[in-house]
């Protein structure tokens, strides 16, 4: 970059020093954007909350923080929680297990695609407030609607994800290992899996967090516990201190997972590909 | 940054308008009307998941008497249209809320929308800016639509400015992560070229950075449209006395059920209009000069 013609001692350590420069104000410029980035936030709040609203409406971070504690200590909390995440897990599963049936069908008939692509697409496009009411009306207050909910919302996105890798795997490499005598389990555990994966685990966390929202909304009409309930119970007895409190831990919560969970799978599983692909930010 | 590219995954799902003219004759393919020749006509295919739609609606009805039939669904909407009385509740309030519904939406996604693309912009051309803005970004996007909701309700009470607030606050975040990556996306062969080739400016904005983020500003703009329009609808449930969301409150208070899910069957449909007549068309003419770049399906095999 710079033109260094005569590489003296000197020069040499000067430009290394501005280098060296360079980079730490990369690494920390980043780092201190990002603090300072979370202070402006936090400053906005404040004084959001000290000179517009008054503290019934919205009250302070370091309330709202301290709230948040008490929540996470009583006992209350880990049971909405459990209620909360069995039910999406369950519902996770039970859309993983559809979309791998539905996957199959799309990713090797044309026709099925067709059809099915555009029954994907209509449930994407219904806004997700339809599916909770309908739960409530369909089911009551039960906890089988946000399960079901979950499985609805979720399995347009595994599908298509899934159904994308499978077609995006190079037919070549099957025909040469069946030229070759592999069987058919060795193509699907030596090709099929490998070169789908990131595609399956892409759709995957993008499905966890569309089914972990739409089960806190179903929650919130069509349920007698779990976090969505508790923010509902907060609302209605104008308890906003508490709602913000249950809506900060529910968004750590999905932050946590989609974080040290689903992107760290990812990054192991993509390990072998270019390292461009896998880059932390 | 797999994390922002993570909610273009539903880029994957558009398929017709996408789809090469090529592909899309072929799909018509002219011969004689034979039942084979039938089942592969995509007017035909799009016809049967619609009839495979209703038949699971149809199916839930017969096996849970709660659920109104398709029937008396098209019937109260059209007697709500009409004017008329249902058992001496009042009716015939229909456009009054559906246009108060898509005023506010429309102020909604003119002050989000564009708020959102500038801070998009901003984090695309500098890493400090995406410092900054990044975290708050992902909390945005991370936070339910309820909370706003019920927040709005409660800054603002029964007034306009909630639900406006919800869609803004919904359309920013996508717009902002979108056309950031658009941004970073754009090839920096080309732009150092353009710039060593003494490109003017404007030319330059216009070819590279409008070219270049088009996609993903489709991507955003889409799920901004699509968000907004569920939080809107959220927000007049809970804290509204007028609007669509309000009107199937209302119904649903009654225990008036096909009143409903007449209305949340028009919250579909306007969401798809909205997305055809407006959308779609724009997209189409934007990308007349190429292709649409993002993952097609019928494009592979």
């Amino acid at each position: 970059m710079t033109s260094a013609p005569t590489l003296t001692p000197q020069s040499v350590s000067e430009l290394s020093v501005r280098e060296l420069r360079r980079g730490l104000w990369r690494r920390w410029g980043l780092r201190l954007s990002v603090l300072v980035g979370w202070a402006v936030v936090i400053a906005v709040w404040y004084v959001l909350a000290r000179f517009v609203f008054t503290t019934q409406q919205l009250p302070q971070p370091h309330i709202v923080a301290t709230e948040a504690w008490d929540v996470l200590s009583q006992r209350n909390f880990a049971s909405n929680l459990q209620a909360s995440i069995l039910r999406v897990a369950a519902g996770f599963l039970l859309a993983l297990a559809l979309s791998i049936g539905l996957g199959l069908v799309i990713a090797y008939s044309q026709w099925w695609r067709r059809l099915l692509n555009s029954v994907l697409l209509f449930i994407v496009s219904v806004p997700t407030v339809s599916f909770a009411i309908l739960s409530l009306i369909v089911l009551g207050i039960s906890p089988l609607g946000p399960v079901l909910n979950a499985m609805i919302v979720a399995t347009p996105y595994i599908t298509m994800n899934l159904a994308r890798g499978l077609t995006g795997v190079d037919r070549r490499l099957i025909v040469m290992s069946e030229a070759f005598g592999r069987t058919r389990a060795q193509i699907i555990r030596g090709i099929l899996l490998p070169s789908s994966l990131l595609s399956i685990l892409g759709g995957a966390r993008l499905a966890f967090a569309v089914a972990w929202r739409m089960e806190l909304l179903t929650e919130v009409f069509a349920s007698a516990d779990g976090i969505g309930f508790q923010i509902r119970r907060s609302f209605e007895s104008y308890d906003i201190r508490g709602m913000l409190a249950w809506a900060v831990l529910f968004v750590a919560i999905m932050l946590i997972v989609e974080n040290l969970f689903f992107r760290q799978i990812e990054r192991r599983f993509s390990r072998w590909r270019s390292p461009s692909m896998g880059d932390a930010p | 940054m797999s994390d922002i590219r993570a909610y273009e995954g539903l880029a994957g799902l558009r398929t017709d308008e996408a789809r090469p003219a090529a592909a899309r004759a072929a799909g018509a393919a002219a011969g004689p009307l034979t039942l084979r020749g039938l089942l592969r006509r995509a007017w035909f295919i799009r016809l049967l998941a619609v009839g495979l739609l209703v038949f699971i609606w149809q199916w839930v009805t017969w096996t849970n008497t709660r659920v109104p039939g398709i029937d008396e669904i098209v019937r109260f909407m059209i007697t709500e249209m009409t004017g008329g009385s249902h058992g001496g509740q009042l009716t015939g309030e229909f456009w009054e809320p559906l246009s108060l519904s898509l005023q506010r939406y429309g102020i909604g996604l003119a002050i989000g929308v564009p708020v959102g693309a500038v801070v998009g912009l901003i984090m695309g051309a500098s890493r400090w800016a995406r410092g900054l803005f990044n975290d708050t970004v992902l909390v945005l996007l991370a936070l339910p639509a309820v909370v706003w909701a019920f927040l709005a309700a409660l800054w603002f009470g029964l007034s306009a400015w909630g639900p406006i607030l919800a869609v803004v606050l919904t359309a920013v975040p996508f717009m902002a992560i979108n056309l950031s990556a658009g941004v970073r996306d754009i090839d920096q062969g080309l732009v150092q070229m353009s710039r060593s080739f003494g490109v003017p400016l404007g030319r330059r904005l216009y070819h590279l950075l409008l070219g270049g983020t088009l996609p993903s500003g489709f991507t955003g703009l889409r799920l901004a449209f699509m968000t907004g329009w569920n939080s809107l609808l959220i927000v007049e449930w809970f804290g509204a006395t007028s609007g669509v969301g309000w009107r199937a409150r209302f119904w649903y208070d009654a225990l008036r059920y096909p009143g409903f899910v007449a209305w949340i069957f028009l919250f579909v449909l306007l969401i798809t209009v909205v997305d055809r007549v407006l959308l779609n068309p724009l997209e189409r003419r934007a990308f007349e000069w190429n292709q649409r770049p993002t993952l097609t399906f019928e494009e592979e095999l």
